[in-house]
């Protein structure tokens, strides 16, 4: 996504000195098309694409505060194919950090309801700035869908245990400072994060609205007990855990469980279902051994 | 729609007959007249499922005024090859994740079908679908525009759209400061 190379200072200047040039025959097609279809096609692009797209004309700057659904994702934001170093990394997160910054209050203006939002970016200190975007969004705007997909920045399976503690405090405290920001999320996707047991409720009190919680690579501590009981989720996925076991407490409203890679000690069973009425579907995956027992249904 | 006032009867028992038939035939604004398979029709557009139930169908051609006969051919077109491709999954998934739209991609036909298309062809067919409530045939045209704007600088979709720039110096200045994140200048 390298951009540098076809916006230059000169394009700039050239874009405001050819106004009166754009006399040829060929008809403005795309600019007869109503608002709805135009707002369409801005979802389909990419957020720096949209910017660009602002640029064009007032019209297409009015027609990017009118969406309902925004997505950014970290990702978007590398220069070149992948993040190399971590002063790649930092460039990437801080990119995604100006852009949510940018484009959420600026929506705001128009004041619509935003269908669905979703934010993918790095648990880092800067990041705070993302959520607090998001905070404040809340507060100005209806958000029907609302998701964040929280990633490390070393890959899972070299994340030690300091880290993931790290990470864990890192999420509390951005819980703690922005708690309507979270409080609106429908979908959450944690990735390597440790939390202290309290903590651990503490998120899922304050994510009163969450109907779909991913944790990957996410415990308690080592040989830990998840005790979870939330009244709207309906979809959990737990993969790669060092977890001991999950206990699904009260989950009024769970249709879809999902167990992979997770690895719990063969002494003990690792899941009990104790109020879970709307249970459909259950897919367990991992890599088992014979000594793994049974699990059990209460 | 033209209405035989009078001739009830007669009208009852074309309607019967046209019930009968497994194809519409639709008529552009320059009177051409297309055939179209009744259940791919009810299928991809929600305009002409409505009319089809409702039994507003002319047997002698449904007047859609407000599509030429290229776009009505690309819309027939687009028709008979959906009747006849296997959906390869699901067209919107139960439960949303990141990224994830709630239209699938593409299928390669369809990609091939919206190539082909010169700049206005493509856009009366955006016309088309919209006019004509055709969710899937919108997307993908759509997806299409989305296409020949992506990586583009805001002067390229101009030349690409033929689009008038209609902001002062000053004003586009303010919002290239706005935007600067878009931008990797630094």
């Amino acid at each position: 996504m390298a951009r540098a190379s076809v916006v230059e200072e000169a394009a700039w200047i050239k874009a405001a000195n050819t106004e009166c040039q754009q006399e040829n025959d060929q008809e403005d097609r795309i600019s007869k098309l109503p608002d709805d279809i135009l707002i369409f096609v801005l979802d389909k692009l990419q957020p720096c694409d949209i910017a660009l797209a602002a640029v064009v004309s007032k019209r297409w700057r009015h027609l990017t505060n009118l969406r309902s659904n925004i997505f950014i994702d970290v990702a978007h934001f590398i220069e070149g194919t992948s993040v190399n170093t971590l002063e790649e990394l930092v460039r990437t997160s801080v990119s995604a950090v100006e852009a949510v910054k940018r484009i959420l209050p600026h929506s705001n203006q128009s004041q619509n309801t935003l269908n669905r939002l979703g934010i993918r970016f790095y648990l880092r200190d800067e990041s705070i700035d993302i959520v607090r975007s998001v905070d404040k969004a809340m507060t100005t705007r209806k958000v029907v869908k609302a998701e964040f997909v929280i990633i490390t920045e070393i890959s899972e399976e070299y994340n030690t245990d300091d880290d993931m503690m790290d990470n864990g405090r890192r999420l509390m405290t951005f819980v703690d400072a922005c708690p309507r920001a979270f409080g609106g999320l429908t979908h959450l996707s944690l990735h390597s994060v440790r939390l202290g047991k309290s903590d651990f409720c503490n998120v899922l009190d304050t994510c009163k609205k969450l109907e779909c919680l991913r944790l990957n690579d996410c415990d308690a501590g080592n040989k830990s007990v998840l005790k979870i009981e939330h009244s709207q989720l309906a979809e959990l996925s737990i993969v790669s855990s060092g977890m001991e076991r999950a206990e699904l407490i009260w989950l009024p409203r769970l249709t879809h469980l999902t167990c992979r890679n997770w690895l719990p000690s063969q002494d003990e069973y690792p899941l009990s279902f104790h109020h879970v009425p709307q249970l459909q579907r259950l897919t367990l995956c991992t890599a088992g051994t014979t000594m793994h027992k049974t699990f059990v249904c209460k | 729609m033209e209405v035989d006032k009078g001739k009830g009867e007669a009208e009852e028992t074309r309607k019967v007959a046209e019930a009968d038939r497994d194809t519409v035939t639709l008529k552009s604004s320059d009177g051409k007249l297309f055939e179209v398979s009744k259940e791919a029709a009810a299928r991809l557009s929600t305009v002409l499922a409505g009319m089809i139930a409702g039994g507003s169908i002319d047997d002698n051609g449904t007047d859609l005024k407000q599509i030429g006969s290229e776009a009505l051919e690309n819309v027939v077109d687009y028709c008979n090859k959906h009747a006849n491709s296997i959906p390869s999954a699901a067209l919107i998934s139960s439960s949303i994740s990141f990224n994830t739209a709630p239209f699938k991609e593409p299928e390669e036909w369809e990609r091939k079908f919206v190539d082909r298309l010169s700049h206005d062809a493509l856009f009366d067919l955006v016309e088309a679908a919209n006019f004509l409530g055709m969710e899937r045939l919108l997307d993908v045209t759509c997806h299409k525009i989305s296409e020949m704007m992506k990586g583009k600088s805001p002067d390229q979709i101009r030349e690409v759209f033929n689009i008038k720039n209609d902001y002062t110096k000053e004003e586009l200045e303010e919002i290239r400061q706005e935007l600067a994140w878009a931008f990797y200048d630094d």
